[in-house]
């Protein structure tokens, strides 16, 4: 009775140490790449949390503005009685923005949303959700960070303004969202008789998307777009500006699990170069030992990718905790790409010691040390 | 017959050369390690230095704000009256006060949107282009500047159309040391982003030149004399706008660094592991005549240290060249290094080492001088 003996495996976890130094080392590197994709991904995600719980299925806009990061919009007022009119528009109702640093000695980006009956705070940790005059709504991560509390104050543009509120869901790395009256934006920021967006929901009857196409031929003092594509624009703004930059830390990342990789594969492959030739010797071929040691490789970096995201998830529990700002967000697109970065780091890494082995002479076997 | 004097073997050298393509691999991951730590923070202090490029560049000592506004990017819609300006102008040691109109907007080219800084300038005063790469600033409504490593890399020069927020303008001019990666800055005339933003005849903020007064001095006096505006110097604005930036920067960064490090001294440890486990019957014989633990200790450490000084060098040399290429093929990305990043990455590289020369220590210390007698 012929018995397979897992060469590959034995020969990996002869050394123990060795072992475990490689997969962390090849997980710390995948860890680089996916932890980045966990706050990029998680960007991605905040950036539209306004639009995305506003409510609204349709957001006007100023013509040519499809955006509120990084954006700024300006309407006449008028512009809210002319979506009233429209015959297919159920509700229109108008909001305020600015982008604005909210804090003295600590500081922190914050949208500013001026709202009526509309388009305020979806959900609250503490206090309450619908600020009078001369009071503000501000995110429970931020006031956090920035120590402060329901009965602060404020100091926004000239106006000192009581907290009233801490809204939950509406911070991220680059920014938070606060929340005054239509009436004390106006006030504080001169900007009576003008919006900056206005949220608008259509009849029953009507789709949002036929609504925003209707909307956005017939006028042409502004843009109107479903929400969802208002948040697919939102996304882009930030993913055109970091995609080089991902780009450069992945390739970082796959080089250096390259290194970790081949280095620990080559190490175990030429330690054990006399038992390869003693396999020669007895008649194995190439293409199987090549066999072996690329499932050496294979089982390293599997390893690794595992404890990558266990790292990961460990982490996304953690960072957040530590930073209250930085989320991450796992994403089965980028445990996706790291299989397919794992995968090449693996075949990669084999390529070293294959050549050594495929070179080494079966005589080898009677040389001594 | 003459006594031969006792020669040392450099053993450390020996072990770490006997296999070039493992030590090359080890260095070379030190070095990709340390590269990455200086890269971030180069990229760091690039952004930091692109972030302020318009209050490095303006011309303006002190920034007059509305009340509560510490930021001149992305300060918002607070504004002040364009009219005041002679007010200021009055204040002694002033010589100009110059209304200018900022804000983010996004400009949609080629199917890609850029968040831009768009400046409204009054042409020919503070605040407009400092230097043009090709034709002339703004004078009219329907006329922008943009910044030309924005223009180039969107195929756009001299003439061409670009709609802005509804509004159609042509490009007349392309503007040198305004670029960044964030917010490329883009000039327009004052009235044209007042018009854009529903301003009036009101300004974001009012840059002041000054003459025979130092920055400091004449912000108190400024203060004295209009307490309900925010007015800083220069260097507290732009010291504020990098504040912010940073801030949000840090924290990913930092993650970053501490895995390079982790990654590091894995690969130090890895490689000296290595020559440690295969070499266990030379450094058994070593026991067996009496060589101390203390000794192979040295030994190994030594071999940590080469590789940590040969990854350093190479990093540093790789952090340059790398940064070289990606300012050269993508010149929005500025690497700034400073002296302090080169001794962060020797620390960097000094921590490695000795994580890293840790590992192997273990097996050492249980080593049995009876190694040598085992095939």
């Amino acid at each position: 009775m012929t018995r397979s003996v897992p060469l590959a495996r034995h020969n990996l976890v002869r050394h123990r140490l060795r072992f475990v130094l490689s997969v962390v080392g090849v997980g710390l590197s995948l860890l680089l790449v996916l932890s980045l994709d966990a706050v990029y991904s998680a960007i991605l995600k905040e950036v539209t949390a306004y639009p995305d719980n506003a409510g609204a299925p349709v957001i006007v806009s100023q013509r040519g503005v499809e955006t509120m990061h990084m954006s700024n919009s300006a309407m006449p007022s008028s512009v809210v009685g002319d979506l009233r009119r429209d015959n297919d528009v159920r509700r229109a109702v108008p909001i305020l923005y600015t982008t604005m640093v909210l804090g003295s000695r600590r500081q922190d980006y914050s949208y500013l949303i001026g709202f009526r009956g509309r388009g305020g705070p979806w959900r609250m940790a503490a206090g309450r959700s619908r600020p009078r005059g001369d009071e503000i709504v501000i995110d429970e991560r931020t006031a956090d960070k920035l120590g402060l509390k329901v009965g602060s104050r404020v100091h926004v543009a000239g106006a000192r303004l009581r907290i009233v509120g801490l809204a939950e869901g509406t911070a991220s790395v680059m920014n938070s969202v606060s929340f005054v009256s239509f009436r004390t934006f106006e006030r504080i920021f001169d900007a009576y008789g003008t919006v900056s967006y206005v949220l608008v929901w259509p009849r029953r009857d009507i789709s949002p998307e036929r609504l925003a196409a209707t909307l956005d031929r017939d006028h042409t003092g502004f843009t109107a777009q479903t929400k969802e594509e208002f948040s697919e624009h939102e996304r882009h703004v930030v993913s055109d500006m970091s995609t080089s930059l991902i780009w450069g830390l992945v390739i970082i990342g796959f080089v250096v699990g390259v290194i970790v990789a081949g280095l620990s594969i080559y190490t175990a492959t030429t330690a054990r170069l006399r038992e390869y030739a003693v396999l020669k010797a007895i008649g194995m071929r190439n293409l199987r030992l090549l066999l072996v040691i690329s499932s050496q490789a294979l089982m390293t970096v599997g390893a690794g990718l595992a404890l990558s995201v266990v790292m990961l998830l460990a982490l996304s529990e953690v960072v957040p905790r530590i930073v209250p700002s930085v989320s991450m967000v796992i994403t089965l697109s980028a445990l996706a790409k790291s299989v397919v970065i794992t995968a090449i780091i693996g075949v990669v890494a084999a390529l070293l010691p294959a050549y050594r082995v495929a070179v080494v002479e079966p005589a080898t076997v009677y040389r001594h040390e | 017959m003459l006594p031969v004097p006792p020669r040392r073997v450099p053993l450390a050298r020996k072990q770490l050369l006997h296999e070039p393509l493992k030590l090359v691999l080890a260095i070379l991951g030190v070095a990709v390690c340390v590269a990455l730590v200086g890269l971030l923070f180069g990229m760091r202090e690039g952004i930091n230095r692109q972030v302020t490029t318009f209050e490095d560049n303006a011309g303006a000592e002190v920034y007059i704000n509305p009340p509560d506004i510490r930021n001149f990017v992305g300060a918002g819609q607070a504004t002040i009256p364009a009219a005041m300006a002679k007010k200021i102008e009055a204040v002694k040691g002033v010589t100009s006060a110059t209304p200018l109109n900022e804000s983010l907007t996004i400009l949609e080219l080629h199917g890609q949107r850029i968040a831009v800084l768009l400046i409204g300038a009054e042409p020919g005063r503070a605040g407009s282009p400092w230097k043009m790469a090709e034709g002339r600033p703004p004078t009219k409504p329907d006329e922008i500047a943009l910044d030309n490593v924005l223009a180039e890399s969107h195929h756009l020069g001299i003439g061409h159309p670009i709609d802005l927020r509804g509004r159609r303008l042509e490009v007349v001019g392309l503007t040198d040391r305004t670029s960044s990666w964030m917010t490329p800055i883009v000039f327009v005339t004052r009235k044209a982003a007042a018009r854009i933003q529903r301003q009036g005849d009101a300004a974001t903020v009012m840059l002041v030149e000054a003459h025979g007064v130092s920055a400091t001095e004449l912000r108190d006096r400024l203060r004295r004399r209009f307490p309900d505006l925010s007015i800083l110097t220069r260097e507290q604005i732009s010291q504020n706008d990098r504040g912010l930036m940073t801030k949000s920067l840090d924290a990913p960064l930092l993650t970053m660094v501490a895995i390079a490090l982790g990654v590091g001294a894995i690969v130090i440890g890895l490689t000296i592991y290595g020559f440690v486990s295969e070499r266990r019957r030379e450094f058994g014989a070593l026991k067996a005549i009496g060589e101390r633990n203390r000794r192979l200790y040295v030994h190994v450490s030594m071999q940590a240290l080469a590789m940590g000084v040969a990854g350093l060098v190479a990093g540093i040399l790789l952090q340059r060249g790398t940064g070289a290429a990606v300012h050269e093929l993508w010149p929005r990305f500025l690497f700034v290094y400073l002296g302090w990043h080169t001794g962060l990455m020797a620390g960097a590289a000094i921590l490695m080492t000795l994580a890293g020369g840790l590992i192997p220590i273990r097996v050492l210390a249980r080593l049995d001088p009876a190694e040598v007698f085992r095939r």
